[in-house]
């Protein structure tokens, strides 16, 4: 019961993670209408940058995340800047836009190795103790992860509440020719809808980097069907629904390795995954004009 | 009074709580084409997508030639020839306007995967025949010069012709037609209109249009259906729902009027 | 001069194996449309499966652990790595082929490759995890006896052979009335539905033949070398084969012929000369990889139609000897059917 009560709470940590790197994909996804395949590769640019700035350049660690985030959001405004939406302007398929995403993630993560080899990295945070609370067992970082998504996820709902962007990218995520129509600068909105998705992969990928301690440049890359579970199950295209699908892999995946194997996190949210494409592929908040 | 080839009876369909048909029923004569009219929103298209089994109703049957085929899906209905267009035309693009044709005949030897490796004798000869009858129905609709041609680089009215014809290489008994006439040229109007005049005498073929141009209408169809807040409001000729006070008021009178003949 | 021999022929097995890999995907998107991102995965079990069924029970006092070894004649258990492939196409399509959008395919294609390989990677029992198999028996042992070169040629032949029968079959399916209605789905598979014919029985159809055939090179590719551990199944593998079909032309099979030819063989060989940094052993095959990647890119940017497009069908026909061999209708007068057209 200890290791069950004890595995919600990793669930929670991991839940954090995810809903980073879900909404971040869903808002990209929402707007644009393609899967961006090179997300993963993302979380790569976040952790390796994070660890440059902190390690080489001496920043404390907490300016150094900071800065691995932004810069993810500025390679990932360039990247769609300079390659994606040319493609898109020139309307290319769908099918098209797939393979080139598919692409570049070959060309980052290859590019991420060039500069970062294939060595095991440490961020410089001292490892706590354990902190308990109630049933539960939190390293210091696993409580700051919580902390950060927590505050993420406030700042998310914020933005596409109350600001004129986060309500542009609503509107372009309901429907682009009535948003184009009405008087949006859907390209600017776009920039800026990728320049946040770049900074959630980094963040999300700084994150993961602190709870799983050791990490490689591809560390991220495995986690991407995972991200596409989450974001598929709370209904593509879905901020809150990407949230709450976080929510059920990261508690999934985790409590699972109560009862079997931790090797097998991931076939558990492939299990998920596969029950939600077979049962209800519009995703537990379905979007009108998606899947 | 003639068969009816289609019948729809208390066709319910509600999306995300908007009642998109609201127990809609009415029935088409074999050998006629039928126009189904209403005001935007009426549910005209979504009827189109009930009919040919796009969409399921939550409440309802379809009736096809008897055989009740709500729960059938869209390509087992197309089988018994029940076939539909869309409203924007939707060619295969990256294939020529004979290949279109050819692609919807059904019942050829090679569409199993052991008729295509080991009957390539026979489809081959059956595509030849297939052929000579794709370029009769092309030339019919004046497109014989275009066959080579890759159909995504044909003009808007062009490919209205060649969803037409391929709509007719397939032999349906029963064509739903979305708008056909959306976005045509009055030129091209009036070539549609005595396509679908001739392929209803000659081929036997029954036909349902969905239908804004009432001129058009009144031309070509005998008989109307009219939909008004996803119900079937009235169904008569044209002239018969002029009178009808009803039809009037949801339709065909006030502003409606002008704008439809546009 | 033996060494010469000995390299032109893995030279012409690989393109081979990879013109195999090239037509199995050309068929399932060139044909169909399918997005598979995990090609090699289909390759691996392929190659996995005909392993364990031609190998040997396993020894396990020699600390090497496989599932089956049952020691079956190489026809058979190459067979059964064949059925092995498609039956997982068979299973992905189950998954992501029913209606929904290509990324959700794309998807699921990714997710069964990254799960795979940590499933054969990190299980000891299945395959022998991530040091894989090795002494995996070859066909022709017994004929080729004397050079290790004879072994090379014959296999050149037998590989050539195969791809000659895959090429034939591929060519024939597209020309039939079956390769149209593939094609006619990758056009618009809604339309394609709405004429009778079962769009999901035909992307399946194309799914599990395109898996059998990279499954078929998989099993060359094992058969040829004797050994294969997941390090060599990486997603880098999936590009060449996909930057192969771009390069060559889509449903183009002799486009597949040339890409494979530029990207598997000239590529790949050209760069295997360039001396290695020391400092970064891995800097060669990481540019290599940001090339392929480049030169998926770049192709769909300048040339998404290949060095060699799809070719236009062309149909023996009688000419239509008919007066009204019209053109289009625009270009005539209008003949007038009714009056005016503001009457209703």
């Amino acid at each position: 019961m200890t290791i069950f009560l004890l595995n919600i709470g990793f669930g929670l940590v991991t839940a954090s993670v995810l809903s980073l790197l879900s909404v971040g994909l869903s808002l990209q996804f929402g707007v644009t209408n393609f899967v961006n395949f090179a997300y993963g590769s993302y979380l790569g640019v976040g952790m390796m940058l994070a660890y440059t700035f902190s390690q080489t350049l001496h920043f404390p660690f907490w300016a150094a995340a900071a800065l691995g985030t932004i810069f993810t959001g500025v390679v990932s405004m360039v990247i769609a800047e300079g390659v994606l939406e040319p493609f898109v302007r020139r309307r290319k398929s769908l099918f098209y836009m797939l393979i080139v995403t598919f692409g570049l993630s070959l060309v980052l993560d290859n590019l991420l190795q060039i500069f970062y080899g294939v060595d095991f990295f440490q961020y410089p945070v001292a490892q706590s103790s354990p902190v308990t609370i109630g049933p539960f067992s939190f390293t210091t970082a696993q409580l700051e992860i919580i902390a950060i998504a927590v505050v993420a996820m406030i700042g998310v709902h914020l933005l596409l509440s109350r600001t004129r962007l986060g309500k542009a990218m609503r509107a372009m995520s309901d429907n682009m020719d009535l948003a184009r129509s009405s008087g949006i600068d859907t390209k600017n909105v776009t920039r800026w809808t990728w320049f946040l998705s770049g900074c959630l992969a980094g963040l999300g990928g700084i994150v993961l980097a602190l709870n799983i301690v050791s990490f490689q440049t591809n560390s991220g890359e495995t986690l991407l069907f995972v991200i596409f579970a989450a974001v598929i199950l709370g209904g593509i295209g879905q901020t809150y629904g990407a949230m709450l699908g976080a929510l059920v892999i990261g508690m999934v995946t985790e409590i699972s390795t109560s009862f079997i194997s931790s090797a097998y996190k991931q076939d558990i949210a492939f299990i998920v995954l596969v029950l939600m494409l077979l049962l209800r592929p519009q995703g537990l908040i379905p979007a009108k004009g998606k899947a | 009074m003639a068969n009816s080839i289609l019948e729809v009876k208390g066709i319910k369909l509600a999306f995300g709580g908007v009642q998109a048909i609201d127990d809609c029923s009415f029935h088409i004569e074999e050998g006629t084409i039928t126009a189904l009219i209403g005001p935007n929103g009426a549910g005209k298209s979504t009827m189109v997508n009930v009919i040919s089994g796009t969409y399921r109703p939550d409440e309802g049957h379809v009736i096809f030639d008897g055989k009740d085929v709500t729960r059938m899906p869209n390509y087992a209905r197309a089988q018994h020839g029940l076939l539909r267009t869309f409203q924007i035309s939707r060619e295969f693009a990256n294939m020529t306007v004979l290949e279109n044709l050819l692609v919807v005949r059904q019942g050829q030897v090679g569409e199993s995967l052991f008729g295509a490796l080991f009957r390539a004798k026979s489809w081959q000869a059956q595509t030849k025949e297939l052929v000579a009858e794709a370029n009769e129905i092309l030339n019919t609709f004046g497109l014989y010069r275009l066959r080579n041609e890759y159909a995504g680089n044909l003009s808007g009215g062009q490919k209205r012709l060649v969803e037409l014809s391929r709509a007719v290489m397939a032999k349906p008994r029963l064509l739903l037609l979305d708008e056909p006439m959306a976005g045509v040229t009055p030129a091209l109007i009036e070539r549609l209109g005595q396509h679908i005049l001739e392929l209803n005498r000659e081929l036997g073929i029954s036909f349902v249009l969905v239908e804004h141009n009432l001129e058009v209408v009144e031309k070509i169809c005998s008989r109307v259906v009219v939909m008004a807040l996803g119900k079937q409001l009235a169904d008569g000729t044209l002239a018969e729902l002029r009178s009808n006070q009803e039809v009037i008021d949801a339709y065909l009178g006030g502003g409606a009027r002008e704008r439809v003949g546009s | 001069m033996s060494l010469i021999l000995g390299y032109v022929a893995t030279l012409l097995v690989t393109f081979f194996t990879y013109n195999i890999f090239v037509i199995g995907l050309n068929i399932q998107f060139g044909y169909a449309g399918i997005l598979n991102f995990t090609v090699i995965t289909f390759m691996a079990f392929g190659a996995y499966f005909y392993a364990v069924f031609v190998m040997p029970h396993a020894n396990n006092a020699s600390q090497v652990f496989y599932i089956l070894g049952l020691h079956w004649p190489w026809p058979l258990a190459m067979l059964a790595g064949v059925v092995a492939s498609g039956a997982l196409g068979y299973l992905v399509g189950l998954i992501a082929l029913k209606r929904l959008r290509s990324d959700y395919l794309a998807i699921v294609t990714l997710a069964t490759g990254t799960l795979v390989y940590g499933l054969f990677g990190n299980n000891n029992k299945l395959f022998d995890g991530w040091s894989g198999l090795f002494n995996v028996n070859q066909p022709f042992q017994s004929v080729a006896t004397n050079h290790p070169n004879e072994f090379s040629w014959i296999f050149v032949v037998f590989s050539g052979v195969v791809m000659l029968v895959v090429w034939l079959f591929a060519n024939r399916l597209y020309a039939s009335p079956l390769g149209r209605s593939m094609r006619a789905i990758r056009e618009d598979q809604d339309v394609v539905d709405s004429f009778g014919r079962n769009s999901f029985k035909v992307r399946m159809l194309a799914m599990v033949i395109g898996s059998v055939i990279v499954g078929i090179g998989g099993v060359l590719t094992i058969q040829y070398i004797g050994a294969l551990s997941p390090a060599g199944w990486t997603t880098g593998e999936t590009f060449v084969v996909w930057a192969a079909l771009l390069v060559g032309g889509r449903a183009n099979n002799l486009g597949a012929i040339v890409g494979s030819l530029l990207v598997a063989v000239v590529f790949n060989e050209a760069t295997r000369y360039i001396p290695q940094v020391p400092s970064h052993p891995n800097l060669i095959p990481n540019l290599r990889n940001v090339i392929i990647g480049g030169l998926v890119i770049l192709s769909i940017w300048f040339r998404p139609q290949g060095v060699l497009p799809e070719k236009k069908a062309s149909f023996l026909e009688v000419p239509l000897v008919d007066k009204y061999a019209q053109g289009f209708p625009g270009d005539e007068p209008e003949n007038a059917l009714s009056p005016a057209a503001s009457e209703a």
